[in-house]
């Protein structure tokens, strides 16, 4: 379980949360819906401990992000997909998968290699474990990304607008990965603007706006029973 | 009258060859010194060690701001008015060289490292790669890659400067020519010569970096896409 409670986060004299409290249950699949400039990558950056949080604690499985020594653990437990997928270009995909396994797990490279190649025909890229990111397709890459979170065995996925750096047709090869591991049960918090993609997969949803959690709800009750006007409108427009 | 032998013989090649071998010397020890330390250096200013880190830009700044020459001078005499170490002409020579080496590869290496994007720190980071691993597995890869075209031009354009040591007094190839010249009193055919061994040398070691550099990018068509 994740806990965020009454987070703030400044840059300088940016606020860019405030007051932020929720939780995110294991099994669960949430969705950060919001504008541009929420907060809603901010947020999930501080779950990983990517970032320091000005005020408020965040508790992953009882861990504080304020316990430095419990920083290596949390981001065990918590993998990243990345906007921009942040392959590394020097490491072919399987090396991409199976770095931290192997300097982080201390996993064997066997071992580790043998989960990347199940990952990678999971992704349907089996075939591609020797390409380097650059010989791959936006699609292809954020696939390996995708396989590079998971060979960590986190049991939360971390998910950070992973589609909105990939061309339009080679989204739907990326949303069916993650929609198979929702459906596998997979503990899941994923930023998106794909608001049909949210509706399918999502079993909660939170909206955000300027940095502050405006609605946490179940998927149905925000889609089809929305009562604040603001957001329903925010729905409307991003479904064209 | 005193004797003065004008005319070339078989023996000025052999002191033509023993000089080329000390700029060879002098050019490969303080290339690899400079280098490496140049390296270690790099590591202390990108992790911004306190103190030390400032210590490297002071370094830095003062050794590829002034000449070569006048660093040369202060280490073979001055240095022995200092302290207790009276370096040999060779020895000064190899000194400076590789500080100023060091100096300049500081200027690429930090450079190239400055360059990785943060998403790679990121990346590395979110998974729990610790720093040292990060720079060992992600960064230095990468930057290390980027620097070393500038740093094979860097070695290329010392080598010409080694010509310098000979004002101090190692029987480098120019100080060979200067031997030959003042016996023989023909500049016209001493300094083309010499001019042209390092030409040669020069030009031999540039296609040697051109073919490296062809090779890194064959293999790094992902160098671009990582940008
Ligand atoms: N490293 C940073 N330094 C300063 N400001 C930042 C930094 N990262 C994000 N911000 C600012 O924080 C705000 C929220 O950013 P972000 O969390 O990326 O929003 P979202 O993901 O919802 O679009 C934005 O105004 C952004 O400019
Ligand atoms: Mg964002």
């Amino acid at each position: 379980m994740i806990e965020i409670d009454n987070v703030d986060k400044h840059y300088g004299n940016l606020q860019v949360l405030s007051a932020v409290s929720m939780q995110f249950q294991d099994g669960e699949v949430t969705a950060i819906l919001g504008p541009s400039g929420a907060g809603k990558s901010t947020l999930i950056r501080c779950i990983n401990c990517l970032e320091l949080i000005s005020q408020g604690d965040i508790r992953v499985d009882g861990m504080s992000v304020l316990d430095k020594h419990r920083t290596a653990e949390i981001q065990k437990r918590t993998s990243m997909v990345f906007q921009h997928f942040n392959l590394y270009p020097h490491l072919t995909a399987l090396g991409n998968i199976t770095l931290a396994p192997t300097k982080v797990l201390r996993q064997s490279r066997a071992q580790a290699e043998a989960k990347a190649m199940e990952l990678l025909k999971m992704v349907g890229l089996e075939n591609k474990a020797k390409r380097y990111p650059a010989e791959l397709s936006g699609g292809e890459q954020q696939r390996v990304g995708i396989c590079r979170a998971l060979a960590m065995n986190p049991r939360h996925l971390l998910l950070d607008e992973v589609t909105s750096a990939i061309d339009p047709e080679m989204t739907a090869e990326v949303l069916r990965v993650i929609e198979d591991l929702a459906g596998q049960g997979t503990t899941m918090i994923l930023v998106t603007h794909e608001i049909e993609f949210a509706r399918r997969v999502a079993d909660r949803v939170a909206f955000m706006e300027r940095g502050s959690l405006v609605a946490h709800q179940d998927a149905d009750t925000f889609f089809n029973r929305q009562s604040d006007e603001r957001i329903a409108r925010f729905i409307d427009k991003m479904k064209h | 009258m005193i004797y003065q032998n004008l005319e070339f013989s078989i023996a000025d090649l052999y002191l033509l060859w023993r000089g080329l071998q000390w700029t060879l010397l002098v050019w490969s020890v303080s290339m690899a010194l400079g280098i490496g330390l140049g390296f270690v250096l790099s590591l202390i200013r990108h992790a911004r060690i306190p103190v030390l880190a400032q210590m490297v830009v002071v370094f830095v700044e003062t050794f590829r701001n002034s000449p070569l020459l006048v660093q040369l001078f202060l280490v073979f005499y001055g240095l022995p008015m200092v302290t207790p170490f009276a370096p040999g002409p060779a020895e000064a020579a190899i000194f400076t060289l590789s500080i100023n080496t060091a100096a300049f590869t500081v200027v690429n290496l930090v450079a190239a490292l400055d360059a990785i994007p943060r998403g790679q720190w990121q990346a590395a980071s979110s998974f729990g790669l610790s720093y040292r691993q990060t720079m060992l597995y992600v960064v230095l890869p990468q930057a290390i890659r980027t620097a070393i075209p500038p740093t094979m031009n860097l070695a290329i354009s010392q080598l010409q400067t080694t010509s310098l040591v000979s004002i101090i007094g190692v029987t480098d190839l120019t100080r060979s020519g200067l031997v030959l010249y003042t016996r023989t009193l023909k500049p016209f055919i001493i300094w083309p010569i010499i001019g042209l061994v390092y030409f040669i040398l020069a030009k031999v070691l540039s296609l040697l970096a051109a073919r490296v550099e062809r090779r890194l990018q064959a293999k790094n068509t992902w160098f671009e896409a990582a940008a």
